[in-house]
This record gives structure tokens, C-alpha cells and sequence, in this order.
């Protein structure tokens, strides 16, 4: 289908001169909904436009902080009407989480099994219940354990205090289950931080866990066209910027270079390459794609089992929406995903 | 409808990703450089076929790889050797990109992939649109695999097709099912499309026209079977059965949307796919691009072609 009209957008800077100057100057177009999309999609769709924070908030924690637990109960009650779990806080190495059980009982191959959810919300909020609507549907749809991580937020707190948390976690859990039997997953922030998390989880040297997801994010800076394309689509603002930062752009991350392995581990080779099974899923329009789509050549070139799912025409972190077909399937993806690489056996006797 | 519509942003100046190699800008430059066809379809014809020589010729010295030509069950094609070929009787078997309309990658998607797999690669020169419409090309690619399973029975062949070609190949996968023949062991679907009534985001966002260009190039081609049909778009039929199957697309490529939901649905339905995108480059770029972006791509390519060529499952 190669043919030079179509060809002729994407080249027409090249034509004109230096490599400096290959940029695009995309004109104004209408874009309907992507042709993909389930009805109920195009309903959501309709809904997160009425959802989206007031812009006068945008320099205020607190008032974020606010609007989205707010933003985040909603979506819960929607959950909840999709999926029955029930819950409990506990602590376990020093560190709060909320413990998810499916309503209909754990699945017989997963007794031994159990998952760690690391929550998003651009490292400064998404605890309660931003951290239900992300382990709620993962628990009830694969009828497995899920542990939500009530990590150290930012500003107050920075890097590496999630992955220290994430890894006392996990080095808790470890007393109850074989490494190989633990999944991580995680979505946007949570995405990037399970990545970090599994690279200090060997730096402390204990080991892998057996499959991680990261999802809308992953342990890479934002790179390539989706962060200038995706907020376009959504509803926001390009970077005015001629090149993306190489580091995070987020207080959690300040001063911490990307050469870094712990802190970027998908830009280290040998971060990369001791990576369990890797999960990264996201929708068509949201602005991590292209670190994902890197990420994931990044693992199959080191020999990393990985698989990559687009969600065409959906924004960064769909599937918090749960009233389409589309997060339903990504939920079922997510649960096979760990089904297949997650070990069954029983723990050692002595544990 | 319009209640659907989202104004885009103003402008958005989109630089090239740093991670795109100098010999990959300059091959993009190249080919925007190239003088366009003329008005006639002979003219559009002879420009890709000058395009996929020039190009050719380059990659035969650099890979050692002999091209002849001949016909096969009465349709033509073009057959690729390696220097050094591999025992027994796999074969390769190619339908080329070129939206239908012309051959832009009979010899460009098969020299690299006959070297790399060393394996021997047929690609058929199927008959193109406007003279001809759906089904012609796909019974002339039906024709030539049936005489491949003819010349050695139980012989393993691996399919693969770019565009217009990926969108062959899993119609003639769907075909072949239906016909209860062995199918391919593989399928290498590059930058194609399974559902032809619903090309998603990316052709909006990444064709000339848009959405009503990519109907108005799929009816041309379906003529007056329906773009729903599973005959045309399988992924609207059943994928039991369905062979293992590597997707490759790129993120400014128009059959992004299409390529990404055929694999999500192959995958749901338990058949063993796999989607690998490159970032910021055009469509198909690994069939006019020499550079070391086009080079990973076909080294990847060729791995999983090779592995499903020589593996019993």
C-alpha cells in the first residue's frame, strides 16, 4: 500500500534540509474515534472528557491529591460493580498494603501463587483507592492473591523510596512464596516503578520474580513520537520542546541520571537482559506507547521473553474504566499473561 | 457522527526521534527524492519496478543472493538462492507489498530473508488491480502453493508478506483452511491488515485522506465482495488453526491500528503471535529503506522464519 501521497507527510521535513530541521508541521484534522472501538468505548470515551482535572489545579498537590481520590472513588464503584472481591490492610516488612482476595474463591493451579500491584498516579497519589481499581479486576478475573503496595509518595519522598518499599514487600512475601510463583505488575507510574522495583529487587540480591507487567510504563524515560502525538489525540498539549528530556521528567526522579541502571533499568543492557517474563500493554493513544514498543525490542534482542498488546484508539491507563469490552480483554490479557509464566509449585518445606 | 469528532491539536511540530540512524534519515531522503511517476498506471508500474532493481541490485552483491525468473502453475515468479542454501525442501514463500496496484517488494522483502534464513524464497507475481479484483491475486498465490506442496509433499513452507502482501497472506490462510490443505508453519505478517472494514487510528492519523483514502483503496481492491467478508478479512472468521504468526509494524505506519488488532486477536484466541513495532518510522520502511533499522528488522524477521522452518511442532 506504499505509495508517495502516503509516504509524503511523514517526509515532507526531510526533503527540506538538515537533520536539525526534520520536523513536521502536522496540519489541524478531524479525527474521529478510532473504528476499532466497541460502542461502549466510544461511551467512555465521551465520559473521561467530563472527568479530566480542572487546569487551575495543575501546580497544587494537595488539590490533585483531592480531585483524584475523588476521581479514583468513581471509578472503584464502577469496579465494583463489574468485580466482587473482598479486602484487608496488613503489613507486611514494614510497609501498609492491602490485601485482594476474589469473592468466587483462588483458582486451584493458583494456591501458591500471588501478585504484587505497584499503583499509578505520577508517583504522588493513586493509594486506597486508585490502588483497589488497579488490583480489584486482575484479583477477581484471574482468582488470584493480589497485594497493593501503599508505596512513599512524592514530593515528600523520592527515588528509590518506592522501590525499597516494593522490595520489602516482596522480600516479605518471600517467606510464603517461591520467587518464581510472585508477579508484579503495575500501570503508569506503577508501570515504571515495577521495573525499577524488579532491578533493585536483584540489586538486593534475592531473586527474579517470574513475570512482571509494565503497563502504560516502563523503567525508560518517555522517548520517540508518542509523547509528542498521544497528547494531541487526548485532548492535551505537545511539549513545546524540540527533544524530549532523557530522564523522567517528575520530582520522584530529580537528579537522578538516566545512566542510572537501577533507576532506568530498560537503558541498561544488563538491567535489561536479567529481566524476568515482561508484560507491556497500553493503549493506541497513550504517550508511553513508543517506550513500550522500544522496551520490548530492547527484551527480545537480550534473549527476555516479552510480549507487547496495543489497545488502538484508547488513552494512557484505559483499562481504570472498566464499562468496555476492551479493558475486560486487557484485564483477561494481563491474567493469562502471569498464568503462563508464573510457577505453581508449592514453597519449600521449612518455610 | 460528529458528536464523535476530536479537533487535533493546531500543529504539532514532530521532531524525527533521536533514535532513527543517520543512514535511515538519509534513506527516507532518498526515497522522497525519487522523481515521482507519471500519470499513466504503466509509468507508476515501471517506477516501482525501476525502485525494486536499483535497490535489488545492491542487496543481491551484499548478500550473495541469485534472483531468476520463472512461472509456476502458470503464474509468474521471482526465486531467490542463497549462496549457501540449507538441506531439504522448506521454502519460503512471499507475496509482495505495493497496495494491489503495483510490485514495490518482489525482490527488496526477499533477498535479505533468503540469505538470512538460507532458505530458498519464491515470491509470487500476482495479478494486480484495477484489471484484476479479489480473489484473482489470492488464487494465483493458492496456485503456486499447491504446486510447492506438489513438488515435495510434507515439505514445510513458511509465508510472509508486506502491505498489500501481509494482507495476502492471511487471506490465503484462511483460504488454505478452508480448503483443508496443509497450512503454512508460519506466517510473517509485516504492515498488513486482517480487517479490512476497520483500518483504526492509524490510517487517520498516517494516510493522505485519512480513513476515506484507505476505503476507497480496500473497495477498489474487494470490488464487489463486502469488506466485512472473512473470505477478505479473516480476522472476522475463525483463527483456529491459525499458524504461529509474527507482526511487524512501525509507528507512523497507517496499518499500525490494523496490524496491532490482528495480533490482539490471534493471541485471544490462543494461536501463538507476536507484535514488534519500530518506532517513528513509515510504513513498510524495511522494503525501500537500506539501513540499519531495515537490517534488525529483517535479521528479526528471518529468526522467526527460520525457527518455525526448521522446528516440528
Amino acid at each position: 500500500m506504499k505509495s508517495a501521497p502516503v509516504l509524503m507527510l511523514a517526509l515532507a521535513g526531510l526533503a527540506a534540509g538538515p537533520l536539525a530541521a526534520q520536523q513536521v508541521a502536522v496540519p489541524a484534522f478531524n479525527l474521529p474515534p478510532s473504528n476499532q472501538l466497541s460502542g461502549e468505548a466510544r461511551g467512555v470515551l465521551e465520559k473521561m472528557k467530563t472527568e479530566t482535572a480542572p487546569a487551575n489545579i495543575a501546580n497544587d498537590v494537595t488539590a490533585r491529591r483531592a480531585f483524584y481520590k475523588g476521581w479514583n472513588d468513581r471509578r472503584l464503584t464502577e469496579m465494583r460493580r463489574h468485580f466482587q472481591t473482598t479486602e484487608h490492610r496488613e503489613n507486611m516488612g514494614g510497609v501498609d498494603v492491602d490485601v485482594v482476595d476474589p469473592v468466587a474463591g483462588i483458582a486451584p493451579g493458583n494456591a501458591n501463587r500471588v501478585l504484587i500491584n505497584v499503583h499509578g498516579g505520577a508517583f504522588m497519589w493513586g493509594a486506597g483507592s486508585g490502588a483497589m481499581v488497579e488490583a480489584v479486576p486482575i484479583a477477581a478475573t484471574m482468582r488470584v492473591h493480589v497485594v497493593t503496595v501503599d508505596y512513599r509518595l512524592a514530593p515528600e519522598h523520592r527515588y528509590p523510596a518506592a522501590s525499597q518499599d516494593v522490595t520489602a514487600v516482596y522480600r516479605a512475601l518471600l517467606k510464603r512464596y517461591p520467587a518464581a510463583n510472585i508477579g508484579i505488575y503495575g500501570c503508569s507510574a506503577g508501570g515504571i516503578i515495577t521495573a525499577q522495583a524488579t532491578a533493585w529487587i536483584r540489586h538486593e540480591k534475592l531473586p527474579r520474580p517470574g513475570a512482571i507487567g509494565t503497563l502504560c510504563g516502563t523503567g525508560a524515560a518517555y522517548s520517540g513520537d508518542s509523547p509528542y502525538v498521544a497528547p494531541a489525540l487526548t485532548g492535551g498539549t505537545p511539549p513545546p520542546v524540540p527533544a524530549l528530556p532523557t530522564t523522567l521528567p517528575v520530582s520522584y526522579m530529580d537528579g537522578v541520571p538516566v545512566s542510572d541502571p537501577l533507576a532506568y533499568p530498560l537503558a541498561s543492557n544488563e538491567e535489561t537482559r536479567a529481566m524476568p517474563p515482561t508484560l507491556l500493554l497500553a493503549g493506541g493513544r497513550d504517550f508511553a506507547v513508543s517506550a513500550l514498543t522500544l522496551a520490548h525490542r530492547r527484551l527480545a534482542a537480550a534473549g527476555v521473553v516479552s510480549e507487547l498488546q496495543l489497545f488502538d484508539g484508547l488513552p494512557h491507563g484505559f483499562f481504570v474504566w472498566p464499562d468496555m469490552p476492551e479493558s475486560t480483554e486487557a484485564f483477561a490479557t494481563i491474567a493469562r499473561f502471569f498464568d503462563a509464566h508464573l510457577g505453581h509449585a508449592k514453597p519449600p518445606k521449612g518455610h | 457522527m460528529t458528536l464523535w469528532l476530536a479537533l487535533v491539536f493546531q500543529l504539532i511540530a514532530a521532531p524525527w526521534p533521536d533514535s532513527l540512524s543517520p543512514a535511515a534519515r538519509a534513506g527516507l531522503a532518498t526515497d522522497a527524492a525519487r522523481p515521482p511517476a507519471g500519470p499513466e498506471m504503466a509509468d507508476r508500474r515501471r517506477r516501482a519496478d525501476a525502485i525494486q532493481q536499483d535497490i535489488g541490485r545492491r542487496q543481491r552483491a551484499r548478500y550473495k543472493v541469485t534472483m531468476a525468473e520463472a512461472t509456476m502453475a502458470g503464474v509468474p515468479i521471482r526465486l531467490f538462492t542463497p549462496a549457501d542454501p540449507s538441506d531439504g525442501g522448506e521454502i519460503l514463500l512471499n507475496l509482495h507489498g505495493g497496495g494491489f496496484v503495483v510490485d514495490s517488494g518482489s525482490i527488496t522483502e526477499n533477498v535479505p530473508i533468503a540469505a538470512l534464513t538460507r532458505r530458498r524464497v519464491v515470491a509470487v507475481r500476482y495479478r494486480l488491480i484495477p484489471e484484476q479484483r479479489f480473489p484473482a491475486a489470492v488464487d494465483d498465490a493458492l496456485a503456486v502453493y499447491r504446486a510447492l506442496q506438489a513438488e515435495h509433499p510434507g515439505r514445510r513452507i513458511a509465508l510472509y508478506g508486506t502491505s498489500a502482501g501481509a494482507i495476502l497472506a492471511a487471506e490465503l490462510v484462511a483460504r488454505i483452511k478452508r480448503e483443508g490443505l496443509r497450512p503454512p508453519v508460519a506466517l510473517g505478517f509485516f504492515s498488513g491488515s486482517a480487517d479490512l472494514s476497520r483500518p483504526g487510528d492509524s490510517a487517520d492519523l498516517f494516510l493522505d485522506k485519512g480513513a476515506a483514502a484507505s476505503r476507497a483503496l480496500a473497495s477498489a481492491y474487494a470490488g464487489s465482495t463486502p469488506l466485512t467478508d472473512p473470505t477478505i478479512s479473516p480476522n472476522r472468521g475463525p483463527l483456529t488453526g491459525w499458524p504461529p504468526t509474527m507482526c511487524v509494524s512501525s509507528t507512523r505506519d497507517f496499518l499500525l491500528s490494523a496490524t496491532a488488532d490482528f495480533c490482539r486477536a490471534l493471541t485471544n484466541a490462543g494461536v501463538d503471535a507476536r507484535l514488534t513495532l519500530y518506532d517513528g518510522l513509515p510504513h513498510a520502511f524495511w522494503s525501500y529503506i537500506e539501513a540499519p533499522e531495515s537490517d534488525a528488522a529483517f535479521t528479526d524477521m528471518a529468526r522467526f522464519l527460520r525457527r518455525h522452518l526448521e522446528t516440528d511442532r
